[in-house]
């Protein structure tokens, strides 16, 4: 059976397993209803720098979502180093969350930024 | 020795269900319900194959009329429907209810109810949408039932054949998703952890997510939709302010997902195969990660099926990235099964030969979904039969090839007889040339501008032959499955009798025998490693294996009197409970015949008996959730508890009905936040709103109704302090204190809802308004239902023990979702008009 030692809670291991993936979900919602209600809307006439309202909403999001996605990546290194720690049986376990959160949340942080480059051909429009 | 051997009878009585009617209609294992999932959605398919063949039939020669437009239409629509909803998801459900358990090692499901009322739904949905062919009013808006065209001025009565037969289906699809969640996460043997989960299991954890939200809001979309046919709402009609749009994004947000919900297990299917034919396995955490990210992603696609309908370019690009970047997660899991394969020798087997087929088809199908990701190319595509092609290599490549390897790998465990080898590779080859002589040349016949949907083409468009060869291979292709009934029939019969473990395969289902008995496992397995066959726990490790040991000890042919199954945590499999599991019983049958009659009633207009027939359901579902008193002094008295050192009434995330409410609010959430999202979308493509100059709606009697409701929900988390504290009497008083601040807030409700100037029928506007706070209602009375139901618990047993304490956390776990749903919809449909 398996035991884990104080230090690595239930919620960090989860976070670090799919705090990235879950990033992805709420930035694409989220650029998907900027760019369909705010394209439809005065936040598409607001300006600013010579971007509008919706490119800056989405840039916005974006930083906040990765920053959310680069969090859970931290969070897998943070476990990765606390496995020597743990009791044995616990280790391959927590290793595999730990790997499996590295891969999926560098992953998800590219795929974040990649999402994001069609605001910059529409800087100034929709 | 002598009352050893009598207990162990006596547990195999216990597990032991009615073999024959009526009995076997209360049947609730998870091994005679999984293999009725199959053969039914089986039979489906079979169904959902001639009317495919009927099609072929018409489109053999052009301006054929064999069947005619209007008749063309309806078989498409059902061929589309039935592979879609009755054959391809309850089929890998119903494979997953059988074979998870004993791959996990558990003794059975989560929740046995649940699978059994599951199964009786999946079959009346399936019953209503085949009984338009006998009424004569089949459905033919496609399976997409897109609007208006699906609206009531254009398809009479027989478009409600579709959508309360998929009602029916979406609440079991949902119910099984549930199931399965729960039992991935909770019914694990101990040491299975994450990082040993079998592949298959992955997968059905990650489309079981992924159901709880797309096919709740496929859900809500057709009842809106239902709404508009049987209520004159106008959700979905422009004449009154409905956007046909929003049925399509509803519908897709569903549809896309839904392809990856097939598709996902099917690759659990492949991965099992491939390693145990390779004797290996490489990627497993590449696999997982791909596995995890195609869920994700699979829910960022949806607008890609509508890229014509003139959305902004800057949303559609975003839709485009995500399509092309689904491709990547794909290809890993083909690069890792190459890799497994690599330098092995795998015996070329029927099962690995399906392997192979759809390793070929798929990647063929992903190409060319590549290429309709990009959104000028799919302009030029769009509704030809290039997409025809496209989805066909990806649904029958991806999904029904692996079926069939599924099919012939694991059928020896179900039936304990092999199939005849050579029968397989027959069925294999037909399957196969037939399949690309079928689905081939539509690339081609949709290059030239062939449109699918229409039941013929002009002899101008030079495609007569292509069509031809078509139809001819469909002949050829329909003979697979064929020959495989036919195998299924021989093995039945005369097949051998299969061992244990014909394939050398690695996880815990091919440690029992074939076929398994009833309760799977008489003791729960103890897992040491990713495969656990090859490498079988070692013995010597006395410190570590104690607990597991006793455990074991403890729960072989036990508890004796009643069914039970070991719960263990869901990130490490610990040991944490043992989880009562109900035997026989008729009321999800009656749940789900209490539906049937609401929907039949509805299906013929007879409004005043859809009450009855919900009103006779509920009352089976309550009786199916309140345990009875024998039940559970029962489970108190058994000494097996003490003998594994585990309680027999888990709380909080410990037991299964707690992660079982989680799973109930994520679907209740999706609700609300798609009822959200249809209020905004309305009102974005509104001039005024609310519509036609309606006032806007009051301010201060919500507040202060929300207030109220705020009071009732400090009450509840009062009353589970209390409770935790053993102080009953208070724990009372703030039961009743919330229930009447429920009370007070329904009657505003009501009085609100009576005072307003319009109507649901009044324009979309009046329509979202009134279902929204329809939705909240339900939600709140439901609440209110389990407030009571704890006072009448406490009245009846007015102690704290651990059921009660499980009651007190699922009233208070539901009542504070409630408290924030009525929160959202009141600053939706009461603030935003202010400020919008």
């Amino acid at each position: 059976m398996v035991n884990t030692r104080a230090g690595l809670g239930s919620f960090l291991v989860w976070f670090a397993m799919f705090g990235g993936a879950v990033a992805w979900l709420v930035h694409f919602l989220g650029i998907y209803l900027l760019g369909e209600f705010g394209c439809h809307t005065t936040l598409r006439d607001v300006t600013f720098l010579r971007l509008t309202g919706v490119a800056w909403s989405i840039l916005a999001v974006t930083v906040l979502m990765f920053a959310l996605a680069v969090a859970a990546l931290l969070a897998a290194h943070h476990n990765q180093r606390l496995i020597a720690d743990q009791l044995p049986d616990a280790r391959d376990n927590l290793r595999f969350a730990a790997h499996l959160g590295r891969i999926s949340n560098t992953l998800f942080a590219g795929v974040i930024l990649f999402q994001t480059l069609p605001v910059l051909f529409y800087l100034g429009g929709c | 020795m002598r009352e050893s051997s009598d207990n162990f009878a006596a547990f195999e009585r216990t597990w032991t269900g009615p073999a024959r009617l009526p009995g076997a209609l209360a049947e609730v294992n998870n091994q005679p319900l999984g293999k009725r999932f199959m053969l039914t959605a089986f039979i489906f398919f079979l169904l959902g194959g001639v009317l495919a063949l009927l099609m072929r039939v018409q489109l053999a020669v052009s301006e054929n009329e064999f069947l005619g437009p209007q008749v063309y239409n309806q078989l498409f629509t059902m061929h589309g429907s039935t592979m879609m909803y009755l054959f391809a998801v309850p089929f890998l459900e119903g494979l997953a209810l059988y074979l998870l358990p004993m791959m996990l090692g558990s003794r059975d499901v989560a929740f046995p109810r649940l699978t059994a009322f599951s199964y009786w739904m999946f079959l009346f949905g399936g019953i209503i949408f085949y009984a338009s062919f006998v009424t004569g009013d089949v459905p033919d808006a496609g399976w997409f039932s897109y609007t208006p065209l699906s609206g009531p001025e254009y398809t009479g009565t027989r478009q409600d054949y579709w959508l309360l037969g998929l009602a029916m289906v979406e609440v079991a699809g949902i119910a099984t998703a549930v199931e399965l969640v729960v039992t991935i996460l909770k019914c694990r043997a101990p040491g299975m952890t994450l990082a040993r989960l079998p592949l298959f299991a992955w997968t059905i954890l990650v489309i079981g997510v992924m159901i709880i939200f797309a096919f709740t809001t496929l859900l809500v979309a057709t009842l809106l939709l239902e709404l508009d046919r049987a209520m004159a709402t106008h959700f979905f009609n422009p004449d009154r302010g409905g956007n046909t749009l929003l049925w399509q994004h509803l519908f897709w947000f569903f549809g896309h997902p839904e392809v990856y919900i097939m598709f996902l297990p099917a690759t659990g299917i492949v991965s099992m195969i491939v390693s145990a034919f390779a004797g290996r396995l490489i990627g497993y955490t590449l696999i997982v990660v791909a596995i995890v990210v195609t869920g994700f992603l699979s829910f960022g696609l949806w607008v890609h099926h509508m890229y014509t309908t003139g959305l902004p370019e800057l949303a559609m690009h975003f839709f485009a990235a995500a399509s092309l970047m689904i491709a990547t997660a794909s290809g890993v899991q083909v690069f890792a099964w190459i890799a497994t394969l690599w330098g092995t020798a795998p015996a070329m087997k029927t099962p690995m030969l399906y392997v192979v087929g759809f390793l070929f088809l798929f990647v063929l199908g992903g190409f060319t979904g590549v290429m309709v990701a990009v959104v000028p190319f799919d302009y030029q595509v769009h509704d030809t039969f290039f997409l025809v092609a496209h989805f066909h290599y990806v649904l029958i490549g991806g999904v029904v090839f692996p079926v069939f390897a599924g099919l012939h790998f694991w059928l020896p465990k179900i039936t304990g007889k092999m199939l005849n080898d050579r029968l397989g590779m027959l069925s294999f080859w037909l399957a196969f040339l037939g399949f690309n002589a079928t689905f081939f040349p539509m690339h081609i016949m949709g290059f030239f501008g062939m449109p699918r949907r229409v039941y013929t083409y002009a002899e101008q468009l030079g495609i007569d032959g292509h069509n031809l060869l078509a139809s001819a291979g469909a002949f050829v292709f329909a003979c697979g499955p064929l020959v495989f009934v036919v195998n299924l029939g021989w093995s039945l019969w005369r097949g051998e009798k299969a061992a244990a473990d014909p394939w050398g395969a690695d996880t815990l289902e091919w440690s029992v025998s074939s076929p398994p008995a009833v309760y799977t496992f008489a003791a729960p397995p103890v897992v040491r490693g990713r495969h656990p066959m090859w490498a079988p726990a070692p013995t010597d490790d006395a410190e570590t294996n104690a607990p597991a040991r006793r455990i074991t000890q403890a729960m072989h042919g036990r508890p004796v009197t009643w069914r039970a199954t070991l719960v263990t945590d869901a990130l490490h499999a610990t040991p944490q409970a043992i989880q009562w599991l109900p035997g026989p019983t008729y009321t999800p049958l009656l749940a789900a015949l209490g539906l049937l009659v609401a929907m039949v009633a509805t299906l013929q207009q007879y409004y005043l008996v859809l009450p009855l027939g919900l009103a006779f359901s509920l009352v089976a579902v309550g009786s199916w959730v309140w345990p009875g008193e024998w039940r559970l002094a029962r489970m108190r008295d058994d000494d097996v508890a003490d003998a594994a050192g585990l309680p027999v009434f888990p709380s909080g995330s410990a037991s299964t009905a707690w992660w079982g409410m989680v799973c109930l609010l994520a679907v209740l959430g999706t609700v609300f936040a798609v009822l959200v999202y249809s209020y905004y979308y309305l009102w974005l493509f509104s001039e005024q709103w609310p519509q036609e100059r309606l006032p806007r709606p009051g301010l201060l009697w919500p507040a202060a109704a929300l207030a109220v409701l705020a009071v009732g929900s400090g009450a509840i988390g009062w009353a589970e302090r209390q409770f935790n504290r053993h102080q009953l009497h208070l724990t009372r008083a703030g039961l009743i204190a919330a229930t009447v601040a429920v009370v007070l807030f329904l009657a505003w409700q009501g009085w609100e809802l009576y005072s307003v100037p319009f109507l649901p029928q009044t324009n979309a506007y009046g329509s979202i308004y009134f279902i929204a706070h329809a939705a909240l209602a339900i939600t709140l009375v439901a609440a209110g239902v389990l407030n009571v139901a704890m006072l009448v618990r406490l009245h009846h047993d007015p102690q704290h023990h651990g059921h009660t304490l499980m009651q007190m956390q699922l009233t208070a776990m539901f009542w504070h979702f409630a408290v924030v749903a009525a929160v959202v919809t009141l600053l939706v449909v009461h603030a935003s008009p202010w400020v919008l």
